[in-house]
């Protein structure tokens, strides 16, 4: 078990270096560069610009320059926002992101669970077919066409919370109802085929025959098993959330790190899409080793397998 | 005073097509401290029955449609949900078939031993429940528990496990214990084994059992009364003795007929249609005693595996598992070598390694004395021609997308057997009328066949490459058995006809010896013992064999034949 975790930790280094790797490279490949604009810049400013960034080199000294900082934990400069570096703008933007994630994360826990245990324990009735309904919709419905929905009702309508921005703690309930049940649709389904298929086993007709309780039933044995698949999901549900969505940020003018994402890779702002790639990849990574935890403490085969 | 009297108990299943009559009108008692054998094949009602009284039935789609069931004088059918949970497990426990997935996987084997006590309020604390527990589990030879507080179910062999799980049904000291064939999963050493402790366990706290099981053996073993179902209803209701020796019905007669037994041996098993059909004819129970005489076109030692060994390597712990460590054996052409062990002895991965199904480590394989393994690819596949295989599970063995012609044939194309589509075609005809099935059969698909059925469509599809060896892995063991007697039937005709050899493997030694001319004991990827059926039978040299020998429940042990 111990020597599993250390392997798999020690197998996410080759795994980044050839992300980064593969990053650098591709943001080269693509046409144009981070001091091509609209707006042209003087010939002597811009090669004076290249030389300041190092990228006057070949290319080949830059890859090895970026891997000997990266190595050393430096992600560089940003091209675009002058003055400051890569890691201090995820410094800045990532909490946002966090604040934001791990709220709607929250919300899609707290509304999908007990949805899809309801659901399967009354299977094939109104409290089946009404969450599962809300559910399908939920899924089908893309947060750009929810958020809005949410901003007319709550601020234009009621005017309960503010529409926009991220000044205080209402800010922050639009945003991740929007992002969080979306996520707890999924996770209501989910939840919903789990439990079917453990109350469905033949050890749960056994703690019946015992004389279990409905709730004992359920909770002591069925349920362990019935999230297992929820578990599996939420490692990257947990990755997409945290790093932030470009869609949700923009609709509601919060200053996460989707959008940074977006438009680094818009401005060829090199050092900076390698710097949120990196960041994306070591969260997922994580996160991913984190599920494997919680699955073998669910799960004591699991836990003898590693 | 009778502890459990069942009135006329109906239940239905409701499908969307039709209501399917699963226990119809079935009435049966049981008197305190009595054993009750409940018998009957797949699909009478037995299991239902026994579900029935615990209200353990999923429903819809299942329901009661009527009966009384009472137990010490209530009636259960009429219980309020919480009375019947406060009997469930106190008073009346049960036993189910598979240990492994009646067994929570994620809870500690003793910690579900101990969860009756608790969910009953029988203990004031947890502490003693756990130890309760731990000294029931010691009883039923739950060894070393001690150590292996926080096992889990997964750690346990399947002996072990449903050793707990007779543990966790007996720590209430139920009245009455439901066990549903609780040892049909097991090996036959194992078998015997859980029989003796269920039996002496159940003499002490005086807890009456209905024992449910298919196997007519097992229930004479250990049944005082045996209750026959069929289709739903009672068909006879007796004495295991009497049951025995003069069974009144023809069902009755005929599953007791048509079983291989150790001790003696026909050429042909009788099967039910023989005592069913409408006139009874004169009692085929006559035994012709097999006339072993040499086959004319016998060969010896036509294939010889010689010093075979399969090694498989664990991923996870790189431990080696040697499945088969070094096996010498002969094959006589025209003959058949029964392979018996229990399960994880390798006799399966030997005979798909004979087959060259399987990487082999090292060994010969000789057909007339040409080694296989050495053999290229191109040459190989002309053997593959010479050799087939019969699985064990027709459901799972058959393409469910694919006619039974598309099965049928495919081989043949491979092979180059049949100038062209429509030659194949009346093939497959000549073969399906071979195996007892019909030629409106080619067009439909698996699905729509019964699991005897399927079985035959397999040994037609073995057949088409008109092979000269066929290995038979298990291919009777999931049938009742009636059906197990016709498909046996079949294969031994069908030795005769086409001079076929078998490599026939069972863990059944009674249906090894009806079919076997040589017979081969295996344990740990080794052979324990090899030689001819009757030599081996009647005087087993090692003491392994001798505990198989002595494990199979026969009826002729309780003095009835």
């Amino acid at each position: 078990m111990k020597s599993f975790f250390i392997s798999r930790l020690l197998q996410t280094i080759p795994t980044l270096l050839i992300i980064a790797t593969l990053t650098f490279f591709m943001t080269r490949f693509a046409p144009g560069g981070p001091f091509d604009s609209e707006k042209a810049i003087p010939e002597e400013i811009k090669v004076n610009l290249e030389s300041h960034f190092g990228l006057n080199l070949p290319l080949f000294d830059q890859y090895l320059l970026y891997m000997k900082n990266l190595l050393a934990g430096d992600l560089g400069p940003s091209f675009k926002y002058v003055g400051w570096d890569v890691s201090e703008l995820i410094g800045v933007a990532f909490p946002v992101s966090l604040g934001l994630g791990v709220s709607a994360l929250l919300i899609a826990l707290f509304v999908g669970l007990p949805a899809g245990m309801v659901a399967a324990l009354r299977k094939n009735t109104l409290w089946d077919y009404l969450p599962m309904g809300l559910a399908m919709v939920g899924i089908c419905l893309p947060t750009f066409v929810l958020g809005p929905i949410l901003i007319m009702i709550f601020s234009t309508k009621l005017n309960l919370l503010p529409a926009l921005g991220w000044y205080s703690w209402s800010d922050l309930i639009l945003p991740s109802l929007t992002l969080g049940l979306f996520y707890a649709a999924y996770i209501a389904r989910l939840t919903r085929a789990g439990m079917l298929e453990t109350l469905k086993q033949d050890y749960v007709r056994t703690a019946r025959a015992k004389g279990a309780s409905p709730s004992r039933v359920v909770i002591k044995h069925a349920l362990r098993g019935g999230l297992l698949p929820v578990v599996t999901f939420l490692g990257p549900a947990f990755a997409g959330l945290v790093s932030g969505s470009f869609i949700i940020e923009s609709i509601f003018f919060i200053p996460g790190l989707g959008k940074f994402f977006v438009t680094a890779a818009f401005n060829r702002d090199y050092t900076m899409v390698l710097g949120t790639v990196l960041f994306y990849a070591t969260l997922i990574i994580a996160l991913n080793l984190l599920v494997d935890f919680l699955q073998a403490w669910l799960d004591p085969k699991a836990r003898e397998q590693r | 005073m009778n502890d459990l009297n069942i009135k006329n108990l109906q239940t239905f299943f409701h499908t969307r097509e039709e209501i399917v009559k699963a226990v119809d009108g079935v009435s049966f008692s049981i008197s305190k401290g009595e054993v009750l054998g409940l018998v009957g094949e797949s699909g009478s009602g037995k299991s239902v029955t026994c579900h029935s009284l615990l209200n353990l039935l999923p429903i819809p789609p299942a329901k009661i449609e009527g009966g009384e069931i009472f137990f010490k004088g209530n009636n259960l059918l009429q219980a309020t949900s919480k009375n019947m949970r406060s009997l469930r497990g106190k008073s009346i426990s049960m036993v189910f078939q598979d240990p492994m997935s009646c067994l929570n996987p994620y809870m500690s084997v003793l910690e579900q031993v101990a969860e009756p006590l608790i969910i009953h309020g029988l203990v004031p604390t947890q502490k003693d429940a756990r130890e309760q527990a731990m000294e029931m589990l010691q009883r039923v030879g739950v060894d070393k528990i001690k150590d292996r507080e926080n096992a889990y179910p997964h750690e346990f062999s399947g002996g072990m496990r449903q050793r707990a799980m007779i543990a966790m049904a007996l720590i209430t000291k139920p009245e009455l214990l439901l066990a549903d064939e609780p040892t049909t999963a097991l090996d036959v050493t194992v078998q015997a084994k859980i029989l003796k402790l269920l039996k002496s366990l159940c003499q002490e706290l005086r807890t009456s059992i209905l024992f449910v099981s298919h196997d007519l053996g097992v229930v004479a073993e250990i049944a005082d009364r045996v209750v026959v179902m069929y289709r739903g209803k009672v068909v006879e209701e007796n004495s295991t003795k009497e049951l025995f020796t003069s069974p009144s019905h023809p069902y009755v007669k005929a599953l007791i007929a048509c079983r291989p037994t150790f001790e003696t041996s026909v050429e042909k098993l009788p099967t039910v249609d023989d005592f069913m059909g409408q006139s009874p004819k004169s009692t085929p129970t006559a035994k012709v005693p097999i006339s072993k005489s040499s086959n004319l076109n016998s060969q010896d030692s036509w294939i010889q595996v010689k010093n075979l060994a399969v090694h498989f390597v664990q991923s996870e712990s790189r431990k080696v598992i040697k499945a088969v460590d070094g096996v010498d054996l002969s094959i006589s052409k025209g003959k058949t070598l029964g392979l018996v062990g229990e399960s994880g002895s390798g006799k399966t991965t030997l005979g798909r390694a004979i087959l060259q199904l399987t990487q082999i480590n090292s060994g010969e394989i000789l057909w007339d004395g040409k080694d296989i393994v050495k053999i290229n690819v191109s040459e190989l596949l002309s053997f593959r021609k010479r050799m087939q295989i019969i699985f064990q599970d027709p459901y799972a063995s058959l393409n469910p997308r694919l006619t039974i012609e598309q099965t049928l044939t495919e081989p043949m194309k491979v092979h180059g057997i049949g100038g062209n589509r429509s030659e194949r075609s009346n093939l497959a005809v000549e073969l399906l009328e071979e195996v007892g099935l019909e030629s409106n059969h080619l067009k439909r698909y698996p699905h729509e066949f019964s699991g005897g059925q399927r079985q035959r469509i397999c040994v037609a599809r073995a057949l088409s490459t008109e092979p000269e060896f066929v290995v038979c892995d298990e291919c009777v063991s999931a049938m009742d058995v009636s059906v197990q007697a016709q498909v046996l039937n079949l294969l031994h005709e069908l030795q005769i006809s086409r001079n076929l050899t078998y490599l026939f493997i069972s863990h059944d030694l009674c249906v090894v010896r009806h079919m076997a001319d040589d017979i081969a004991v295996m344990r740990s990827g080794r052979i324990e013992e090899f030689g001819k059926v009757d030599e081996i039978c009647l005087h087993p040299k090692t003491s392994y064999t001798q505990e198989l020998m002595d494990s199979i429940p026969r009826t002729s042990k309780t003095g009835i034949f």
